[in-house]
């Protein structure tokens, strides 16, 4: 049983390969098909990826060479314990996303494109995530990192309207910068040392002359920064994110920038002396935390205001990571987890209160929770977990962070400590600003949309698509127009949204579901901050991974 | 083997990347393509430069082991090419339909920006507003006391009316009764008297009549040019209303416009539409 475990480490690549593949070869004719595998897929990740997450536990890092060739030859994908948690983790909110986008009937709204790419492309996404987790090889995280780009752009520019063109450019602008940085990293970790296998220079890399280490490191923290959103590398977050559909802000928010933090974590503790940039690291955590939230406090576009907590948050967990301690990483992997769902969740929500109430903006919104205390509930439960209210996670993974602050003593921890205490405060007043306009306060009059009331999303890009494509376009348009969406006649971010008192229950269901993963991570906080404990151990021990890929010693 | 990369490689390397930033820095997205791929066969080459000097092929059998050139640059190098291969046509795909949708390629400003861009023009806007609000405020008050001007006029006009009537009554009165104390003190002759009363007296007593009479137009005049006064009052004070009401309609249809065409400004969606 044990030997054959390492055999599930490829899988969450594979699987959603082959089914995009699958889904490709099918084509438009079969959209309920397409439905079917995509959940079916991403639920087999799920359980593969808990399935590793209690292995690596118990056995160790799980690794398989790819193809039969041993590791500095071949390429090994690598499952420990950190990347157990996020395979697991990112399957279940991808899963959570992908039910709820059905629910949508996003994946009908074709209208615009003659191939229904989204399913394909969300899969390829999925793949393109695990890939860069479970990478055991630098160069084989830069695919990652660019499969699951390639397919983040084709996410965000849905639809190809205006808006969302517009924050398209620069958010692929913004990523071929980084991965070229990344590229040229690599190609000097390889011309320093020879290898890019992870636990080669793990091995290799403490041989390297000090400043030119320096370099290597700065140069690969550049480049996950900027995936990451970390502050001075963070300006293009709030701006690309919030006009894509929904489901796809989701699950960018959720995860994208989660890869980078892994990237990281993965780098500073296995590659590189953490120590070197910690401090470094430490200002730009609190540059992050306490600029990220002031940006949240001056928004009135919830998406807007919910891209700057993100950014914010991420301070949280490179604080951790810059502590350099196992109290400061386990706070950080704890941190990772939670955040990665809240963070999904309330962006799930918000495209609820927009089908609902018309507008994600608080100018137009109120007495939501008096018109609909479902969605005031799903709203309201992961707020205050972002916001760090006991007995919730986030409060526990601020809490955990807080105490590696203290536990290290330094003044700047001290600082760092005061700054997420700030920023924990001023999050909760972003949310509490929500939660009174949007839900709280009596609407005047006109201010919700009435249900059924059409919100013209994009008309003048259809009128000008039309004309663009000419008859083309008009003929693939009716026959991809198969509306098989559970009793709904809205697609978003297509021809016309129509606001509605209820949502389907897909939709309803798995914002649900994900709330109550939100709560999870409190009821079974025992365990999780054990496990994140054993992460941190792990991560800063090196060996266990160095020893898995090479069991009889390094060349 | 020799390791260490050639120099004419690592001249090539900068020039294309610092061609590929320049580049880079442009708004057209056409540009920034064409920036990035110089700036990835930059890097391409750089990697191959890491592989050392060129070497045969390394294949067992073909090569000597210590003449082959290292392979895995070369596969890192593949990757990499195919990878710039997709992003380029993704770009360019993005591009032409950016052409489509605004009649070019740039990129656009950041939602953000674009609003402190409009804080200026914003603040500008409120200072006109208060600006007008002032003037407004200012013209109000200037209406109120020509008003109260005109009004206190009137009273006065109507005062003096009032007292030259009364002084009138008051001199009728006087003469009436000078009258009766000369008819009492001229003790004289009854008939005399009579004669006179008779003479002048008819006309006296006339004159009283009319001067009664007088007196009681003059009341009725009065108090009719009372009535008229106070609805011309009201009627003034109504006009004042109506005016000022009109302009604070006027101002806030003005503010609503102004709101209405900043936010358009703002709103990224329509951006370049008009």
């Amino acid at each position: 049983m044990e030997s054959l475990l390492h055999y599930l480490v490829p899988l969450p690549v594979v699987l959603p390969l082959f089914a995009a593949g699958l889904e490709f070869a099918l084509g438009i004719r079969a959209p309920r098909l397409h439905k079917i595998i995509s959940v079916t897929t991403l639920t087999v990740v799920l359980a593969i990826g808990l399935v590793l997450l209690f292995g690596s536990d118990a056995h160790g890092p799980q690794v398989v060479h790819v193809g039969g060739w041993e590791a500095p030859i071949g390429i090994a994908l690598v499952a420990d314990r950190l990347s157990a948690l996020m395979v697991t983790v990112s399957a279940a909110i991808t899963l959570g996303v992908l039910v709820y986008s059905i629910g949508q009937g996003m994946a009908d709204r074709d209208e615009v494109t003659p191939l229904a790419v989204y399913h394909p492309t969300y899969l390829i996404l999925v793949a393109g995530v695990s890939n860069a987790f479970l990478a055991g090889d630098l160069f084989n995280v830069y695919v990652g990192f660019e499969i699951l780009l390639t397919a983040s752009y084709v996410l965000l520019t849905l639809g190809g309207t205006q808006a969302r063109i517009r924050a398209g450019a620069t958010y692929v602008v913004v990523s071929l910068l980084s991965s070229v940085v990344f590229l040229i990293a690599i190609g000097l970790v390889y011309a320093a040392t020879g290898t890019v296998n992870m636990a080669q220079l793990a091995v290799r890399l403490p041989g390297v002359p000090e400043d030119l280490r320096l370099v290597l490191q700065v140069m690969l923290l550049v480049a996950f920064a900027i995936k990451a959103a970390v502050f001075p590398l963070s300006a293009w977050l709030p701006d690309s994110y919030p006009t894509a559909p929904a489901p796809v802000t989701a699950v960018f928010a959720g995860l994208l920038t989660k890869v980078g933090v892994y990237a990281i974590i993965r780098t500073q503790t296995l590659l590189f002396d953490g120590e070197a940039v910690a401090d470094l690291l430490m200002w730009a955590a609190l540059a992050t935390m306490l600029i990220g939230i002031l940006g949240a406090v001056a928004q009135t576009d919830i998406k807007r205001l919910l891209s700057f907590t993100l950014v914010s948050h991420i301070g949280y967990m490179v604080f951790g990571v810059a502590l350099t301690s196992v109290q400061g990483l386990s706070g950080a992997v704890f941190y990772v987890a939670h955040h990665i769902t809240v963070q999904t969740t309330l962006f799930l929500v918000t495209g609820l209160i927009e089908r609902r109430g018309g507008s994600a903006s608080m100018d137009d919104l109120g007495g939501l929770a008096k018109l609909s205390p479902l969605l005031a509930i799903l709203f309201f439960v992961p707020a205050m977990n972002l916001a760090g209210i006991p007995p919730m996670s986030g409060f526990l993974g601020k809490l955990g962070l807080m105490q590696a602050g203290v536990q290290a003593g330094t003044p700047l921890a001290y600082l760092l400590v005061a700054g997420s205490v700030l920023t924990s405060l001023l999050t909760l007043y972003a949310i509490a600003r929500v939660w009174n306009y949007a839900f709280w306060r009596a609407p005047s009059e006109g201010m919700v949309a009435e249900p059924g009331t059409v919100l013209e999303t994009s008309e003048e890009d259809d009128d000008s698509a039309t004309s663009a494509y000419g008859p083309e376009e008009e003929a693939i348009g009716p026959s991809s127009r198969v509306d098989t969406v559970v009793g709904r006649t809205a697609t978003l971010g297509g021809r016309t949204v129509v606001t509605t008192t209820t949502f389907p229950a897909t939709m309803i269901g798995a914002t649900a579901g994900l709330v109550a993963m939100g709560l999870a991570f409190t009821v079974l906080a025992g365990p999780l901050i054990g496990y994140s404990q054993r992460t941190a151990e792990e991560l800063l021990d090196r060996s266990p991974y160095v020893e898995a890929v090479f069991p009889e010693g390094v060349a | 083997m020799n390791d260490t990369p050639t120099l004419t490689l690592i001249v090539v390397v900068g020039v294309l990347v610092a061609a590929g930033v320049v580049l880079l820095l442009e708004r057209s997205l056409t540009r920034v393509l064409l920036g990035v791929i110089l700036m990835g066969n930059g890097v391409n080459l750089m990697i191959l430069s890491t592989g050392g000097e060129a070497g045969g092929p390394p294949l067992i059998g073909l090569t000597a082991e210590d003449e082959m050139s290292d392979p895995l640059p070369q596969a890192m190098i593949l990757t990499a090419i195919v990878i710039t291969l997709g992003v380029t046509a993704f770009l360019l795909a993005m591009a032409h339909r950016s052409w489509q949708l605004q009649g070019n390629d740039d990129v656009q400003d950041d939602a953000e920006d674009r609003r402190i861009l409009h804080g200026g023009e914003r603040a500008e806007y409120r200072r006109r507003i208060r600006q007008q609000r002032r003037l407004l405020r200012a013209e109000i008050r200037l209406q109120r006391a020509e008003l109260r001007r005109r009004i206190a006029a009137e009273d006065y006009r109507e005062a003096r009316q009032r007292d030259e009537l009364e002084e009138r009554l008051d001199e009728a009165d006087a003469e009436l009764r000078e009258w009766i104390r000369r008819s009492q003190e001229e003790d004289i002759g009854r008939d005399e008297v009579i004669q006179r009363m008779q003479d002048v007296g008819r006309e006296r007593a006339d004159s009283v009549e009319e001067l009664r009479a007088e007196v009681d137009a003059c009341r009725v005049r009065l108090q009719e040019h009372a009535r008229l006064d106070r609805e011309a009052e009201r009627e003034l004070r109504r006009e004042a209303r109506q005016r000022i009401r009109a302009q604070k309609r006027q101002m806030r249809a003005q503010i609503r416009a102004e709101r209405e065409r900043l936010a358009r400004a703002e709103d990224s969606d329509l951006q370049g539409a008009d």
